[in-house]
């Protein structure tokens, strides 16, 4: 696989991974708005804030990356 | 590459249901019992610490790594979030009292206005029965001392309460019908003269030593007492728990709590009730909200 076609997988599979966790939290933070505790009891939401906010960053990145590269 | 990605974005939205599916698994309690602990070395997401803060010191540490919190004034609350009701809570208590005769633990009722504070009261210990050197019997969570052995067992005496005899209850209440002379059963309280008592009967076991004076600086003890928990006693998707000490501020005794464990109980959910308490537990959470909401 050539580095452009990986830079473009990368960037696909983490976009994917930001939009699905992305939206798995906000329907997760107002799920524990309306019943407290109903994540908070068994899970922390530090960890699924971090898998968006990494894939968030890598997913730019490598758009960035594959952008550059368009335009070079 | 389109055909990677299309099974990878199947594999992350049913990786993102599974996990919702997770959640409402472990909110709804499928198995019936839920098992609680608080170390007070450890911040537990379920128990609170004691409070209020100004009854109660910071939390401390021990030479044998035990964490405590001790308690001055009386009486102090803690709380325990809960997902769901249940039917039963079981609660355990690991504790170290010195001098204080009469500790109590209770489970508050459901406030129906804000200055409502109703309990149900368990004994978690009596050192004035404890001390006694009468002839005792216990028998599941009642305990029946005797002055003069009269009876051999409990339920002789709850059946046959003697009406010669006066007898003294405490946490316990007999049946109508087993009294004969009423003038001759009372409410024990710190003043009754127990030399003019024949009986005593309490819904009480003691405590038991789990660690002595000589491995640690204290000796703690546990009692386990059980409450009905239903919908009657959930205060804002919790339980919430009074430990009362009569006395304790005015003596200036102190009580340290090292450990809180609490079995809650409901009935299991199988195949057949899945549904049904599915949908239970949603109309509730419905309703919940349409009060928040109010």
């Amino acid at each position: 696989m050539s580095e452009k076609n990986s830079n473009k997988l990368i960037y696909y599979l983490f976009r994917d991974l930001f939009f699905v966790s992305g939206f798995c939290l906000l329907l997760l933070l107002v799920i524990e708005d309306i019943q407290p505790g109903f994540v908070s009891f068994w899970f922390d939401f530090k960890y699924l804030l971090m898998i968006v906010v990494i894939s968030g960053i890598v997913a730019g990145v490598a758009s960035f990356k594959k952008n550059g590269r368009i335009n070079n | 590459m389109k055909n990677i990605l299309k099974i990878y974005r199947c594999l992350l939205i049913l990786g993102a249901l599974a996990f919702l599916v997770w959640l409402l698994h472990k909110n709804i309690i499928v198995q019936g019992q839920l098992f609680l602990t608080k170390d007070f070395c450890f911040p537990s997401r379920f128990i609170s610490d004691l409070y209020p803060e100004e009854r109660v010191g910071d939390v401390e540490e021990d030479d044998a790594g035990n964490c405590f919190q001790r308690i001055f004034v009386e009486p102090v609350y803690f709380k325990v979030k809960v997902p769901r009701t249940f039917a039963r809570a079981k609660v355990k208590i690991t504790y170290a009292n010195p001098q204080q005769p009469i500790f109590q633990f209770g489970l508050m009722k459901k406030k129906e206005y804000p200055l409502d504070w109703r309990f149900s009261l368990r004994l978690l210990e009596n050192k004035i029965f404890d001390d006694l050197s009468w002839h005792r019997l216990t028998e599941q969570d009642v305990s029946l001392w005797q002055k003069k052995k009269r009876f051999e067992n409990i339920y002789e005496f709850v059946n046959d309460v003697p009406d010669d005899q006066k007898t003294v209850t405490f946490f316990y209440q007999f049946s109508p019908e087993a009294v004969k002379d009423k003038t001759k059963v009372v409410e024990w309280n710190a003043e009754t003269n127990l030399n003019y008592v024949d009986y005593i009967i309490a819904r009480y076991q003691s405590p038991e030593v789990v660690a002595s004076r000589a491995l640690t600086q204290e000796v703690w003890q546990e009692n386990e007492v059980e409450f009905f928990a239903g919908d009657e006693h959930m205060n804002d998707h919790s339980l919430e728990f009074i430990v009362s000490a009569p006395g304790l501020t005015n003596n200036r005794y102190e009580v340290k709590i090292r450990k809180i464990e609490v079995e809650l109980s409901r009935t299991p959910t199988d195949w057949s009730t899945f549904f049904i308490d599915i949908n239970n537990y949603f109309l509730k959470k419905l309703r919940n909200v349409r009060e928040k909401l109010q």
